[in-house]
């Protein structure tokens, strides 16, 4: 691959792997170098770019693996990602848009809490709206086991948006 | 795309998408529907989960990550094409040195006498071992010679028995 090719092919890839990154590892530094080292490493590999079949979902697992193996290790410090928020329903008086993004944030805690397995499949799916066969491609996982790790995962979400409402904010 | 739907077929549909059972397809009328109704009446805390998904996004990396990584891929690069270059000049210096001393190999093998010749001529200091070989070859030509001297005297006494026959010739014909 030359480094025409992989500024055209790879480096548009970056935010798509980042935000996959952030969601398993939940710190953003380690995200950051996660992503740099997997591009890195495909870009040393010079294998060219007709041998990959789908770059993005290599990259995808290539991204899952090393953060996985950085879990592992176990030195990774979470942090509360700060979450950028976008859309009409923010357009509103100060108040209002504080309690919109509480709970916003909210739901987005509750996301970061899943086990890791769980969260990536929400990541994928309902965020970055990859197929079911992608899922199995990128995590490597059975076709069942993808669906009933995401309905696990989106199960829990729910239950906790209604714990959420029936305390109110203040409880969480 | 909302028009492949009913609101009434929002409840089942949203069952089916907690079950994990819905489709892209599904999926995208959904998030298309919430963003259009933001908190419809009975289904606020649904509506709360695609609020999170539609109106947020994560950190993005910005160009001083492009400019990072592409500097570190232009030194590798540079690093490789010296590597390269280095491994190429090696290569021929050894093909270069590889080829002398094949012709030297070739040349000494071919004309041994000459070699000789040249070391005893020059003076140079000539291996011990080929003048030895030389010495021995010559003493064993010089005896084999000698030899052969001496059998070329004994066979000069045959002419003897030709006079000898001769004189006897006549005198038993009388």
């Amino acid at each position: 691959m030359t480094t025409a090719e992989f500024q055209l092919n790879v480096l548009p890839l970056k935010n798509k792997l980042y935000a996959f990154a952030c969601r398993l590892l939940t710190n953003a530094e380690e995200a950051r170098d996660t992503v740099q080292e997997v591009m890195l490493k495909m870009w040393e590999s010079g294998k060219p770019l007709a041998d990959y079949e789908n770059i993005e979902a290599w990259c995808m697992t290539m991204v899952r693996n090393r953060s996985l193996d950085k879990i592992r290790v176990g030195n990774i410090r979470q942090q509360h990602l700060k979450v950028i928020h976008r859309g009409k329903r923010f357009e509103k008086p100060h108040s209002e848009k504080m309690e919109l993004q509480e709970m916003v944030q909210h739901v987005i805690r509750f996301m970061n809490t899943l086990p890791v397995v769980q969260r990536e499949l929400v990541e994928l799916r309902d965020f970055q709206e990859k197929s079911y066969e992608e899922l199995v491609e990128i995590t490597g996982l059975e076709m069942s086991q993808v669906k009933v790790y995401l309905h696990r995962a989106r199960k829990t979400i729910r239950e906790k948006i209604t714990e959420l409402n029936a305390y109110g904010l203040q409880h969480n | 795309m909302l028009m492949d739907y009913n609101t009434t077929d929002i409840k089942p549909l949203l069952e089916k998408f907690w079950a994990g059972e819905t489709s892209s397809h599904e999926e995208n009328w959904l998030k298309k529907f919430f963003n259009e109704n933001p908190s419809p009446k009975g289904m606020e805390e649904d509506a709360m989960y695609f609020l999170a998904l539609s109106s947020s996004c994560s950190m993005r990396l910005d160009s001083s990550f492009d400019h990072e990584l592409m500097s570190r891929i232009r030194n590798k690069e540079q690093r490789t094409t010296a590597f390269r270059w280095t491994l190429r000049i090696a290569a021929s210096v050894i093909f270069i040195v590889g080829l002398v001393t094949v012709s030297q190999w070739v040349f000494k093998t071919d004309e041994p006498p000459v070699q000789i010749t040249q070391t005893t001529n020059t003076t140079q200091p000539v291996d011990l071992e080929v003048m030895r070989a030389f010495e021995q070859t010559k003493s064993a030509l010089l005896l084999i010679s000698s030899k052969l001297n001496k059998g070329q005297e004994q066979t000069m006494m045959l002419s003897k028995f030709d006079e000898a026959q001769v004189r006897i010739k006549p005198t038993s014909e009388q």
